[in-house]
């Protein structure tokens, strides 16, 4: 009897000992992975702001143009707040600087760079947002739209860079992971932008430059939609087979060929101008759609 | 009547068709326990199948994910009976054994062996901020001399993606330049791939 009990406990005690030993390496790696999943947040901050560089630039011309004005003197403020609030926690954080320095010496000198066209663009912003007739805030920001979407790249490539493993296999999964974040998110962007074009084309501002900027953002969105299906070597791109993903890709890339569409038209009335921003909207939330079911697919 | 005999050989068919994907001629499943709660590991039944996962694609890129040698060194590489005769054994109390996935944990989450526990093989890198914890966790005492002494930590059976997958070929190295013995170590090579494309249960 006794011998059975101690038998018993040493059983019971080995057990213990197991599933201490594995419920322990699990918090371990969960600590680990809650902080992975703060630099993720970084990296969604850097899409968003990308995107936001050219919505508000969008909304700009639409207040402009008196399309649903009131509507979207809200909207860009909404935006502008957003942009401010994500810049300002990335560019207060001394560690996250610190470390992307140790990439670019001159990181925190172009963060003040930024930060100064940023400022003004904000400005600009509530400008507009007041005054839709604003001539001199629309134009700055028609000027500096670009320079803000390249800069701010810039600052968060650098960021995602810096938080980058040390170790060549982990940095290699991590970086091909990277890529298919950035390009799936990047026709959000990219409809935006070349909204824009055209509405900057409608305002006979620049024509010849946004023409050719607005027929190459064209060939881009062509291609990257096709290449996020099929995959793309240039673009380090895969292409997939997750059914739900294709199904989501096809629904964007159909709105996405009624927005060529309207686009490629020589002139615009009223209420296809309308239609091209209900579809500019809707565009980007089904490419949403495709960026969520993405991060959570392993497809590799 | 013609039509009730058909359904009734089709539907015998099916009867027979059921339970006869054993593991091996003995072997139909194996039993593993995750806390309280049993998991049955056998292969799926249905024998019309197919891999629709992520598992039935020949071609990633490489670098980084490159086919994997045979063998690391003197660890033994295993298969997939050995790895089952292992998982039973570690049923037993007093077996001192771990089944380690060395994975990321996204890919770790998308599906792992039952009994397995996330280990990824970069935390066991020498700059790991919790390497030490990790080895003190294993049963590893490092000595004054900064060296590690691995003879209390269980034999840990390593796998990751499979074939093409250096993740727990890496958690092994890492492990061997620690100083762990490499008789304390087992590598299954085919990993998830080998596991998934003989329809084992997934976790």
């Amino acid at each position: 009897m006794k011998k059975i009990t101690v038998l018993l406990l040493v059983g019971l005690s080995s057990l213990w000992a197991k599933s201490d030993l594995m419920s322990g390496l699990t918090d371990i790696v969960d600590r680990v992975e809650e902080q992975k999943a703060e630099d993720k947040k970084v990296l969604n901050y850097a899409f968003k702001q990308r995107m936001r560089t050219q919505w508000m630039s969008r909304d700009a011309l639409l207040i402009f143009m008196d399309f649903n004005s009131s509507f979207y003197q809200k909207e860009i403020v909404i935006n502008a707040d957003l942009f401010n609030k994500n810049f300002n926690n990335l560019i207060n954080s001394k560690e996250d600087i610190k470390k992307a320095e140790k990439r670019d010496p001159n990181f925190a000198k172009k963060i003040e760079e930024v930060k100064k066209i940023w400022l003004t663009f904000y400005d600009s912003v509530n400008k507009i947002s007041k005054d839709s007739k604003d001539k001199n805030a629309l134009s700055f920001i028609v000027k500096n739209n670009m320079e803000l979407l390249d800069s701010i790249a810039y600052i968060f490539t650098n960021f995602i860079e810096s938080y980058q493993s040390t170790d060549k296999l982990e940095a290699s999964m991590a970086h091909i992971k990277s890529m298919l974040y950035t390009q799936v998110g990047k026709p959000r962007m990219y409809i935006n932008k070349l909204v824009k074009e055209r509405l900057l084309i409608a305002q006979d501002i620049n024509v010849k430059d946004n023409q050719n900027s607005f027929n190459q953002s064209v060939k881009d969105m062509d291609r990257l939609m096709k290449a996020l299906k099929d995959g793309d070597k240039e673009l380090e791109l895969h292409g997939t087979e997750d059914k739900k993903i294709l199904e989501k890709l096809s629904i964007s890339q159909k709105i996405w060929e009624e927005v060529k569409a309207l686009g490629n038209k020589k002139s615009l009335n009223k209420k296809e101008w309308l239609k091209l921003i209900e579809k500019n909207e809707e565009f980007i939330k089904a490419q949403t759609e495709v960026v969520k079911l993405t991060r959570v697919s392993n497809d590799n | 009547m013609k039509n009730s005999i058909m359904i009734g050989l089709l539907l015998l068919g099916n009867i027979l068709v059921a339970g006869d994907v054993k593991i091996t001629e003995e072997l139909e499943s194996v039993v593993t326990q995750e806390g309280d709660k049993e998991i049955k590991i056998e292969r799926i039944q249905d024998v019309k199948h197919r891999l629709t996962s992520n598992f039935s694609k020949t071609s990633r890129e490489c670098p980084p994910f490159c086919v994997q040698p045979m063998k690391i060194g003197n660890v033994r590489t295993i298969g997939e009976i050995e790895l089952l005769e292992h998982i039973k054994e570690m049923q037993k109390d007093d077996t001192e054994m771990l089944l380690i996935d060395a994975r990321t944990r996204d890919w770790s989450h998308s599906g792992t062996i039952p009994g397995a526990t996330n280990l990824p093989f970069a935390m066991l890198q020498k700059d790991s901020k919790y390497l030490n914890k990790i080895l003190g966790l294993l049963g590893a005492k490092e000595g004054k001399n900064g060296k590690w002494n691995f003879d209390k930590v269980p034999t840990m059976i390593i796998f990751s993606n499979g074939l093409w997958d250096a993740q727990a070929t890496k958690a092994i190295k890492s492990l061997v330049e620690l100083g762990c013995p490499e008789d304390k170590i087992l590598y299954y090579r085919g990993g998830m791939q080998s596991w998934n494309i003989l329809g084992l249960t997934v976790k």
